[in-house]
Order: C-alpha cells, then sequence, then structure tokens
C-alpha cells in the first residue's frame, strides 16, 4: 500500500482556534442525542401501548407460556451446544497448525453477516427432509429436526455460534502460553493445562460469549421460521409470536414484546454484575 | 561417575527457524553447570530442549539412564512426564493461585490429593521462609518471595534435574547479593543434576562450578570458573572475564583468603565475600616494587595467552590470579614462564561484594 504524503504548505499553520473545538462539542452532542433517541423512542412506545389492565391475562395465555417455554428451553439449549461445539472450533482455529485454517475462520463467522432467512433456507437444504443429510437421518434413524423443537435449537446454534468462536478465539490467542508451558514442566497433562490454567484465563470472553450467544439465540428470528417455522407449542418462539400476534392482536404483540424485553434485560443485567464485564 | 549417579549426556540438534543448535552437553550428579552466553547464543532453545518444550532435530538427550529424547529412535518424553524442575526467567507463576497453590500445583497434577499437596507444599513454604505469604496472590508478592515461591514449586516435585533460567535478573540489584546466597544454598542441597543458563557473568561464575560457554548455538569453551578466566576462547569471553574472584573472609579491610593469605582490601563489606579483581589491575614487576600498591606478592609465571595486543598472564602465588599486560610491557620486563615475578595490587581496586 502507498501512501501520498502532501508537501508541507510554505505558510505556518494558523493558530489554533477554541470556536472549532466547541463545535466539534456540539455536533458529537447533537448526533449523539439522535443516536440514543432512536433507541429510547421505540422503547418508550412499546411501554407506553402496554395495556396494562389486560397484561396479566394476556401474560398467562396459554400462547404466550408456550412461546416463553420453547423460547427459553431453546435459547438455552443453543447456547449450551454453542460453548460445547465453539469451544473445540475456537481451540483448533487459534491452536492447531490445520491448513486451510483462514478459510475455516470465514466460514465460522459467516453467520454474523449472512441474513438469517439465507441460513434458514440453507439449513434446510441440509437439514430438511429432503436435504443431503436430512433424508439421510430421516431414513437411518427417523430423526427430523426441519419443523420440530430441535430445529428451533439447531437454527438458534447456527446463527449463535460465530459469536462464541469469535470471543473465545481472541481469549485463545491472547491467553498467556508461557504459562502453560510452565504447567506442563510441573506434571500437568494437556488436558489438566486447559482445565486449570488455559480456562481460568478464558473464563471472562466465554461468559460473555455465552451471553452474546444466548441474547442472539433468544431474539431469532429468521432462520426459524425459515427452518423450523411456525407451530405453536413446538416450535413457535417469542419474537414469532410477537409477529403472528400484530396480524391478530396488536395489543397481544405488546404485551408479548414486553415479556421479550423484561426477559432479556433481566438475565442480561444480572449477568453483567457477575460476569460479563466485557459487555 | 558411578553407575548410579544422576547425570545427564545430551546431543542436542536443533533448528529454529534460521538458528541452529549444536551442543553436546555433560553434567554430574550435584555439580552445577552455568550455560553463559550472549542474547540470542541459544541458551533459551538449550533450556527449552532439556524440559521437553522444544523437540530435538537430531542427538540424544538421556537423563540418569533414560531416554528423554532421541528423534532416531523416534522416541520423546513429554515435559509432563520428564522428572525436571524448571524456575524461568519471568517466574511464570499462576496469577489466578496463592503461593501455596502455585506450590501444590505439581503435587496434585502428580495424583496427590487436596490435603496432602497443600500440606507438602506448605512445608516447601516454609523451607524457603514464606511460610506467613501463603495465602498471597503473585502479583501481592515482592520479586525475592516470588523468586522462592518459583523456586519452592519446582523442588516440591523432587525433580532429578533443577534448570534455572536467568535466576537473579528478574531481580533489582540490591536483592540479588541476597538471593544469590539463597540459591546457591538451594542448589547445594539438591540432589540432582543442576544447570543454570544466564547471560550475566557475575551469575555463572558465582553459581557454576563449571562453565559452558555458548555462542551462535555452538559450545566455544567449557571449564571451571578458573579455567575459563585464564584462557579466554573468544571476544565476548575476554570481554567479561576481565575479573578473578576469590572468595574469603573480609573484616575491618583485611581479607581472609582460603589458603591462608591476607590481602588489603576495601572496608565495605564484612564476613563471607567475593573480592572481584580485573587483571589489568595487577602490576608485574621484576623488583619489589614500594610505593602506594598495599599488596605485593611473589608469584610464579605460570602459563601466558595472547588476546590480540592484551597479554594474560596465569600467576602461581598467594593468590594465584590473572593478570593482563600489554605486549609492549611485557617485552620490557623480559618475561617468560616459569619466571618469578613480584604482582601488585591496590587495594581500591578490589571489589568485595557479600558472597
Amino acid at each position: 500500500m502507498t501512501v501520498v504524503v502532501q508537501s508541507p504548505a510554505t505558510t505556518p499553520p494558523p493558530p489554533p482556534r477554541v470556536r472549532r473545538s466547541r463545535w466539534l462539542t456540539v455536533t458529537v452532542a447533537l448526533l449523539g442525542g439522535l443516536g440514543l433517541l432512536l433507541f429510547a423512542v421505540p422503547l418508550a412506545s412499546l411501554l407506553l401501548r402496554v395495556p396494562w389492565v389486560d397484561t396479566a391475562s394476556q401474560l398467562t395465555s396459554p400462547q404466550a407460556l408456550n412461546a416463553l417455554r420453547v423460547s427459553l428451553l431453546c435459547s438455552v439449549c443453543a447456547t449450551v451446544l454453542c460453548l460445547v461445539l465453539g469451544l473445540p472450533v475456537a481451540w483448533i482455529l487459534t491452536r492447531t497448525r490445520m491448513p486451510g485454517r483462514t478459510v475455516l475462520r470465514a466460514i465460522t463467522t459467516l453467520p454474523v453477516v449472512l441474513p438469517p432467512v439465507v441460513g434458514g433456507v440453507a439449513l434446510l437444504l441440509a437439514f430438511g427432509r429432503e436435504g443431503v443429510l436430512g433424508q439421510f437421518l430421516d431414513e437411518t434413524f427417523g430423526i427430523r429436526l426441519a419443523f420440530t423443537t430441535y430445529g428451533v435449537i439447531l437454527a438458534e446454534t447456527f446463527v449463535a455460534m460465530p459469536f462464541l468462536v469469535l470471543t473465545v478465539c481472541g481469549a485463545l490467542q491472547s491467553a498467556d502460553r508461557q504459562l502453560e508451558e510452565a504447567a506442563r514442566t510441573l506434571g500437568a497433562s494437556p488436558w489438566t493445562v486447559f482445565r486449570r490454567v488455559t480456562l481460568p484465563q478464558i473464563r471472562p470472553s466465554l461468559l460473555s460469549g455465552a451471553v452474546l450467544c444466548w441474547a442472539r439465540a433468544l431474539g431469532e428470528f429468521g432462520a426459524t421460521i425459515t427452518f423450523a417455522g411456525n407451530l405453536p407449542g413446538t416450535t413457535q418462539t417469542l419474537p414469532l409470536a410477537v409477529y403472528v400476534a400484530l396480524e391478530q392482536s396488536p395489543e397481544a404483540a405488546v404485551v408479548l414484546s414486553l415479556l421479550l424485553l423484561a426477559v432479556s434485560l433481566s438475565i442480561l443485567i444480572g449477568l453483567r454484575k457477575q460476569w460479563a464485564a466485557g459487555l | 561417575m558411578g553407575g548410579w549417579a544422576m547425570t545427564l549426556t545430551a546431543r542436542m540438534r536443533l533448528m529454529n527457524g534460521t538458528f541452529d543448535l549444536d551442543v553436546d552437553l555433560k553434567v554430574a550428579d550435584r555439580e552445577t553447570v552455568a550455560v553463559l552466553g550472549p542474547n540470542g547464543a541459544g541458551k533459551s532453545t538449550l533450556l527449552r530442549a532439556l524440559a521437553g518444550l522444544h523437540r530435538l532435530d537430531a542427538g540424544r538427550l538421556v537423563l540418569n539412564g533414560r531416554v528423554l529424547d532421541d528423534p532416531a529412535a523416534g522416541s520423546f518424553v513429554p515435559p509432563e512426564c520428564r522428572p525436571v524442575g524448571v524456575v524461568f526467567q519471568n517466574l511464570r507463576l499462576f496469577p489466578n493461585l496463592s503461593a501455596v497453590d502455585n506450590v501444590a500445583f505439581g503435587l496434585r497434577c502428580r495424583g496427590l490429593n487436596r490435603r496432602e499437596a497443600n500440606r507438602q507444599a506448605a512445608a516447601w513454604l516454609d523451607r524457603v521462609g514464606l511460610a506467613d505469604r501463603a495465602a498471597a496472590r503473585p502479583a501481592e508478592l515482592s520479586g525475592g518471595q516470588a523468586q522462592r515461591v518459583a523456586m519452592a514449586r519446582a523442588l516440591a516435585v523432587a525433580p532429578e534435574m533443577l534448570l534455572l533460567d536467568e535466576p537473579l535478573s528478574a531481580l533489582d540489584v540490591g536483592m540479588r547479593a541476597e538471593m544469590r546466597r539463597d540459591l546457591q544454598r538451594a542448589l547445594e542441597s539438591f540432589p540432582g543434576v543442576r544447570l543454570v543458563v544466564t547471560h550475566d557473568p557475575t551469575e555463572a561464575f558465582t553459581l557454576g562450578d563449571r562453565l559452558i560457554i555458548l555462542e551462535e548455538g555452538r559450545v566455544v569453551q567449557t571449564g571451571t570458573p578458573a579455567e575459563v578466566t585464564a584462557r579466554p576462547r573468544s571476544q565476548y569471553v575476554a570481554q567479561f572475564v576481565g575479573i578473578n574472584l576469590l572468595r574469603g573472609w573480609a573484616n575491618h579491610g583485611r581479607l581472609t583468603v582460603e589458603g591462608g593469605f591476607e590481602l588489603v582490601v576495601p572496608d565495605s563489606a564484612h564476613g563471607d565475600v567475593w573480592a572481584g579483581i580485573r587483571p589489568r589491575s595487577v602490576a608485574l614487576h621484576r623488583t619489589r616494587p614500594d610505593g602506594s600498591p598495599r599488596n605485593t606478592w611473589l608469584c610464579r609465571i605460570e602459563s601466558l595467552d595472547v588476546e590480540r595486543e592484551v597479554l594474560r598472564v596465569v600467576l602461581a602465588g598467594k593468590p594465584s590470579l590473572v593478570a593482563e599486560v600489554t605486549t609492549e610491557a611485557f617485552t620490557d620486563l623480559a618475561l617468560r614462564t616459569g619466571d618469578t615475578v613480584w604482582a601488585s595490587l591496590k587495594a581500591t581496586e578490589i571489589k568485595v561484594f557479600p558472597a
């Protein structure tokens, strides 16, 4: 890369002006305020439109409770899967000399930028009834993933895992390898080294990665509706329930949104205090 | 060397990028070998190969009859299975563990239960004088305390070989004399193969029974500190061995040296000390000199060694020292090996520091 440097001006630079920095302050304040409003106004509108009288009955409706159950179950399962599968992936990407790691890294991070609907289609082509793997699984083991609760978990894992992999990759790269060597000279097996030396170092990143994963899984919509459908009680998660309710009774949609907001916020705040200092 | 004595026999060949190491090494039981060399000479690579953190490309590593690494035979013992204790230059204590848990780490890895490991670790901390710091995290320890914890951690697993990497470099200068004494004591009481790797000549000369000088991945010289001082075999060695070391007992400006003779020294330290004397501050005379030099003694010229325009003269006498004179001065005095000469040395030219 070449950098073109302009030849310095022959005239001496003008003295710095105080007004310029004040303009900068005003501009930052204006734009920042606008940005904050962009968050605050919709959230406030949501709260203002909550039909507080009906809230209790709406919240305890079978539709809401089912959606909440599916959402919590699937997002938690997806987070666990992300941890179990994502940690080894991060390890392979950072600690081995496997060929094609750069390509692999690109593939694992792809779901971050991929529209979730496209991810859903891809999942359908792989694990759907006619899919490459789906057909095999169905015929051999009688396992169906598409349009089942397992499908929801798979879709959420698909979109959420990159968050864990990226966070943990960073932590593994910055972890102190010298401590791992010291542990080995003291007689620690590779597994003990990981458990007692590496893990304590990457724990904060692992936990914030898991929280990010969970948040992403909880809010998942596109891939879920494409791959798992929208069946109340089995695959209808809270975001899907909100979308459906918006057509039939907007009030119910508002209450369900409030529920989703409350769940996300309370868990994020609760975790932030204990672990997720990086968030 | 007896058949049962602990020994290290190593033929090490390894490539590390463009750098290659080619070293033959033999260390006897209860012998402290100091590997000395400038930065980039391959000292760390050598230490890492001995610890198993770096595989040999060729050669053979045998400790007490057990093959640790032999690429030709396809055998390699991983670091966790080697009876080797390492104290790293930057100590590498586990920051999230207390001092006692750091020491207990290796014991736990060897299958001891928590209680027994902690009991033994506490005993080790007691031995290095840190019983009251057991609960402290490494960040709360002083440099000297951390050094002792690292030493206790390496020794706790009862290794057969102890490797020290620049053991004093992490400490500030004021701490070194005290730590050197502690290290010496720890090394002397360690029943096995001891190897110190360092770029600091003082560290090597005071800790090592034998020196191995390493430059650019090759051994350029081996021998006792006295031998290396007498006949430096490279520019690097010649630069730093401008020093004779005597061990003795200092008392009010008089140093009683082993062998029962006295030197007048600066009244700066008392008790068990090292006295450092630069060879060029030792002057040679045909007749007994009079005047300011306060130490004069008669000695015999044992051997001569030319290093550029400087002659290194090995003197046998009380004390036996190496003197450095210009070839010009030497010719003027018309000295030959076997001649008897007067040596003189000003008290102020002797540097005395605690042993």
